[in-house]
């Protein structure tokens, strides 16, 4: 993974605290799971120190009262309350996310940015999940439109490894597909390749659909409009199932575009069908430092409107 | 959060012993008297008045069955957190529209009595949805009764895997020909997931009103929740909706009309004929427009 640690290097880190992923080393990580016990043993531990130093009597009746089944017991329920509300709160926060997918779907951005805002300042201390909320915030920031922020948070959530070691929600493939279309949409498609084979190596084998947007991307970008047309053809019905709503949007886009570009104005005329009816404003990050492509959309745009 | 109407509730159970789910509450009945045996056996095992030379060994012998029962513990809580792959698989297969695939991937989360019964009413709920896509509406409403009989549902980090019921259910029930069952169904289910489960609310109540003759309201539907839909529904579903809203415009040679005709071309051949079950009008407009799985 010396690749993935040079290309993050050019992407900088984002400014703003909760926007930061922790990130723990192997012995650290146990560490913290074991937390619970290693208090419980060094409260038990310090009682009995204490007991054995001076006036027996005094503390060990101390020692006793805490010891006893009273003690225990309301020990082991501070513990046991304390573990069922973090995972009461993580559970909240992972419905959050998944309704954020929703909102980053149905092209609501805004409240979409401002969902995944939140997630990531109050998931902050459930660390696997902080990657994955802040790097979902720089999807939702990408499809607004602010691609630099949006690749710095991508580059902070899978710097933090969180979601590249054995994740199999694969989240991190799925981030590292994104880095690559933007990248590609930007037009620097030494940098996008490089992506598109970290995410390629990420991704498990029904996770496919997003590696096709990048590869389209890129091939777009480089002048192959046929060739990009041909793949999304080809691969329409695998990645169609996998995708989500707005990310199949943007693919129907890609392949009307480069239909048009090839001059196949048959077959552009029913990939441009898929995107009826129009939702406002979804597609625009595609256009936003591409001005063919906004172009094209802008016309389709206008034309339906007609 | 409200529960099923009883209508629903007081379908007979699926025969097989697979397709169905023990419900919640007995679930977490279990799961709590484990959890009280555990306590009470540790309890005995520190503080029951023992009067005998083998004190020591049945303490322990009480206090090592005490631990043993909360590892058992401890495997259901981990059991619970495992979402098994097989499920994934086949909503993926089935999104693909490989129906028959994906129904062996589920029949093998069904089989398995290991997996734990709320992830089995995930797959149950994902059965029914092929039975219907299969064209049999009765038998996709049986299994979702089942999965509303189980309760399964109310868990909140399930809500995402069961938002669709509702809406599917109500249309099961219009495909099946009965409308004022779907708009029942459509009123008093819960509502799953809220916004996450807009989506196939949308299909089933476009269908009824393009049904009961108010295209217009069919139209209009479509066209301004179009957003939730695509953010909600999978690509069979979409085209489902699409093709609804095609049906309901008037003028059928209109770029709009076909533009949303030419958005809604199946995957495959056949694939939208569940909705033409019993509604005449739409088959002979599925098979003027080549949707059909006929000689075309």
């Amino acid at each position: 993974m010396g690749e993935l640690e040079a290309l993050l290097r050019a992407i900088g880190r984002p400014q703003v605290g909760h926007h930061r992923v922790r990130r723990f080393g192997p012995i650290r990580q146990a560490l913290r799971r074991t937390v619970p016990y290693l208090l419980m043993f060094a409260a038990t531990y310090l009682a009995f120190s204490l007991a054995s130093v001076r006036e027996p009597g005094r503390m060990l009746r101390i020692v006793d009262a805490a010891l006893s089944t009273r003690g225990l017991v309301l020990l082991f329920a501070a513990i046991f309350a304390v573990v069922f509300w973090r995972r009461r709160a993580l559970r909240r926060l992972t419905v959050a996310n998944n309704e954020g997918a929703i909102l980053c779907a149905g092209g609501r951005r805004d409240e979409a940015v401002a969902l995944f805002e939140s997630l990531a300042r109050r998931g902050r201390r459930h660390l696997p999940y902080h990657a994955l909320f802040v790097g979902n915030l720089g999807v939702a920031k990408v499809i607004r439109g602010e691609l630099a922020e949006g690749k710095a948070l991508l580059g902070e959530a899978l710097r933090s490894r969180w979601l590249t070691r054995a994740n199999p929600s694969a989240a991190g493939g799925a981030f590292a597909a994104w880095l690559s279309r933007t990248y590609a949409l930007e037009n620097d498609l030494r940098v996008a390749r490089s992506w598109r084979e970290v995410a390629s190596a990420l991704l498990p084998p029904r996770r496919r659909g997003a590696l096709l947007i990048a590869d389209a991307t890129i091939l777009l970008r480089a002048g192959h409009a046929g060739a990009a047309a041909d793949a999304i053809s080809a691969g329409w019905m695998g990645a169609e199932g996998e995708l989500p709503g707005h990310e199949r949007r943007a693919l129907r886009a890609l392949h009307a575009f480069a239909l048009a570009q090839a001059g196949r104005d048959a077959e552009t005329a029913s990939a441009l069908a898929g995107l009826w009816p129009p939702i406002p404003n979804q597609l625009d990050y595609l256009g936003a430092s591409w001005p063919e492509l906004r172009g094209f959309l802008a016309a389709w745009k206008l034309a339906q409107a007609a | 959060m409200s529960a099923f109407p009883h209508e629903l509730l007081a379908r007979a159970r699926p025969r097989d012993a697979s397709e169905q789910v023990r419900p919640r509450w007995q679930e977490n009945a279990r799961s709590l008297g484990a959890l009280g045996g555990a306590v009470g056996l540790a309890l005995l095992a520190g503080f029951a008045p023992i009067h005998s030379a083998f004190e020591l060994p049945v303490r322990l012998g009480l206090g090592g069955m005490a631990v043993v029962l909360l590892q058992v513990i401890a495997r259901q809580a981990r059991r619970v957190g495992t979402w098994p792959p097989e499920i994934e698989e086949g909503i993926g297969l089935l999104r693909a529209g490989d129906l028959g695939a994906a129904n062996a991937r589920l029949e093998v989360v069904l089989a398995d009595a290991r997996i734990h019964p709320a992830f089995r009413a995930v797959a149950l709920a994902w059965r029914a949805l092929i039975a219907l896509r299969h064209g049999d509406p009765a038998r996709a409403q049986d299994l979702w009764a089942e999965v509303a009989r189980s309760g399964h549902w109310r868990e909140s980090g399930l809500r995402f895997a069961f938002c669709g019921v509702p809406g599917l259910l109500a249309l099961a029930a219009a495909v099946e020909g009965d409308l004022p069952r779907a708009q029942r169904f459509l009123e008093s289910s819960p509502r799953i997931g809220g916004e996450l489960g807009l989506g196939s609310r949308l299909l089933a109540s476009t269908y009824l009103a393009a049904r009961s003759g108010d295209p217009q309201a069919a139209r209009e539907m479509a066209r301004e929740h179009w957003a939730s839909a695509e953010a909600t529904l999978a690509p069979g579903e979409l085209r489902a909706l699409r093709v609804l809203a095609a049906f309901a415009q008037t003028d059928v040679q209109s770029a709009v009309a076909r533009s949303w005709r030419e958005g809604a071309r199946p995957g495959w051949p056949g694939e939208l004929d569940y909705l033409a079950r019993t509604w005449p009008e739409l088959g002979g407009y599925l098979a003027q427009h080549g949707f059909g799985s006929g000689d075309g």
